[in-house]
């Protein structure tokens, strides 16, 4: 600080600057090591906008909207999935969510383990999970519920421990000094005020189930993404066409139903 | 036979990990019945004193004696049948906000339940009935079922009081209760946290502020400077110059 004021902001500056052009730099070097290293050439894709208008004009469209009935089913599955998948991981979260929030949590080790374990979750993706369980528990609905629920559970923990550590410390404090026991502080003090966030986030990870339900039925695990990967896998395109529509309908549908439900119970 | 001290606190020092010394040697007993009011410029340590009584804090030294027992190291349910006795008013009222008015003063009855049985809500009909009574008494009757944010500040520190009267408290411990308050408000809380616990002969130490309404309440006044007691005495006993003493040159209470 003895440059005097002037002195050491021009210096911050001058760095600050120095350090956005090395960023754009990295950053356009990487563009090229990874167009490179992929394959991708502008050229190909140039050349390839003919095949992707006769796909989408020829094979995709019109959709056959004669079988529209056919994924009524697996429409009915992949709820079913998400739902059951999203109470999976509440159940799972809710407890290690407590755990793992600084201000409530007992013990600052467990707080550790709880946080490492919602890490652990949620650094593998659903597809992972449903890969992994496909090959242990077979094709079809069960192996999807789990993975959406093991993924989900990892999001969940950490989501409700942010929640809970943001909560107005002083009326647990309160609750807290009435004498109240442990578990009766976290029910009066600390739930009640975690509820909003609670209710908030269970229904966002319920959308996003819906979501993640369409891709881990790509690799068998039930739904509308296995029906759509079977009829891509068949060359009936026209079908897979009316599967991508449910898809997006479902997901509109599903967001629409959350929002209304969230204003209802907040 | 002489009448003992409710709280008889010796020496208390509480010095927090960064190594502020916020109470440097405080000693006081309390007589049962007594309403007491500490004022200090703000830092002086009076939140500390009194978070350390309830052990919101951990005194660091010195002796605390609460109706004859040795309460200087307490935990687990010794601390919770403790607690139970000391009703505690906070400055920001600290109400559970999402909560009932009505579910709010019950909160005073968890130091009577098991964990579980509080956790669950399950009071007793003569704990509902009585909450309903502390609200009448504080003239919130009306407003039993509206949630705790709904009410204005003056009404939520009056559930505060509710709520505090609720633990059957022998010792009312009040931080600053009106701080955050208009002066019409102010007069409503601080007469019915008076008026309240003389009718239940319950004792209270009450952080103030406002030097006028300690001179107006207190039995006696303690003030406090730098973690230190440096005056106690009657209402009429605090001079300009006490008041000096305790506030720096300016000569009134308004501080920072
Ligand atoms: N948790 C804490 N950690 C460290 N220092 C603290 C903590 N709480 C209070 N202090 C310090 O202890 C001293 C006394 O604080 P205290 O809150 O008891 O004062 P006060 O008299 O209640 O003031 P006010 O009128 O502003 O409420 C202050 O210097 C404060 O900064
Ligand atoms: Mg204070």
């Amino acid at each position: 600080m003895s440059d005097g004021v002037l002195e050491y902001t021009r210096k911050n500056a001058i760095r600050r600057r120095r350090i956005a052009r090395l960023i754009i730099f990295g950053f356009t070097v990487a563009v090229l090591v990874s167009a490179h290293g992929t394959g991708f050439r502008i050229r190909d894709l140039y050349r390839g906008i003919p095949n992707i208008i006769q796909f989408l004009t020829e094979d995709l469209l019109p959709p056959r909207f004669s079988v529209w009935r056919r994924f009524l089913g697996p429409t009915l599955e992949t709820i079913a999935m998400s739902y059951a998948g999203t109470f999976l991981s509440v159940v799972f979260a809710a407890p290690l969510g407590f755990l793992a929030a600084r201000n409530v949590s007992p013990y600052p080790i467990v707080m550790q383990i709880a946080r490492a374990t919602a890490v652990f979750m949620r650094t593998i993706p659903p597809i992972v999970w449903a890969l992994l369980l496909v090959s242990i528990v077979g094709i079809g609905p069960f192996a999807g519920t789990i993975a959406l629920g093991l993924s989900g559970a990892g999001m969940l923990i950490k989501s409700y421990a942010d929640s809970i550590e943001d909560i107005d410390a002083g009326q647990i404090e309160a609750v807290r000094a009435t004498g109240a026991g442990t578990f009766a502080v976290m029910m009066k003090g600390v739930v009640p005020q975690f509820s909003p966030s609670f209710v908030s986030w269970s229904l966002y990870r319920f959308d996003l189930n819906i979501r993640s339900a369409a891709v881990v039925g790509l690799v068998g695990a039930g739904g509308l993404g296995f029906s759509l990967s079977t009829a891509v896998r068949l060359f009936r395109y026209q079908e897979a066409a009316v599967a991508i529509l449910w898809i997006l309908g479902l997901i509109l549908a599903i967001e629409f139903v959350t929002a209304k439900l969230r204003g209802h119970l907040i | 036979m002489s009448v003992q001290p409710i709280l008889s606190v010796t020496e208390l020092k509480k010095t927090f990990p960064d190594g502020t010394r916020a109470l440097r040697g405080v000693s006081l007993d309390v007589m049962p019945g007594e309403f007491l009011v500490m004022i200090g410029s703000s830092g002086a340590g009076k939140s500390t004193f009194l978070r350390c009584i309830n052990h919101l804090f951990e005194p660091t030294g010195g002796r605390i004696v609460y109706d004859g027992r040795d309460i200087s190291k307490v935990s687990g349910a010794k601390l919770r049948r403790l607690r139970r006795e000391l009703g505690m008013i906070f400055q920001g009222y600290n109400l559970v906000k999402r909560l009932s008015t009505i579910e709010n003063v019950l909160l005073g009855r968890l130091g009577y339940m098991s964990s579980i049985s509080g956790a669950l809500g399950l009071y007793t009909k003569q704990d509902r009935e009585r909450a309903v009574e502390l609200l009448i008494r504080v003239g919130l009757g009306e407003q039993r079922f509206k949630r705790a944010d709904q009410l204005s500040g003056g009404q939520q520190q009056r559930v505060g009081i509710a709520r505090a009267i609720a633990q059957n408290a022998r010792l009312v411990l009040a931080d600053e209760p009106i701080a955050s308050l208009d002066p019409k408000a102010s007069d409503t809380v601080m007469s019915y946290l008076h008026e309240v616990t003389r009718e239940e002969n319950i004792t209270c130490i009450v952080n103030l502020h406002q030097v006028d309404y300690a001179k107006r309440f207190a039995d006696r006044i303690i003030g406090l400077k730098d973690g230190e007691i440096t005056f106690i005495g009657k209402p009429e006993e605090v001079t300009d110059k006490v008041i000096r003493d305790l506030y720096g040159e300016k000569g009134d209470q308004v501080d920072e």
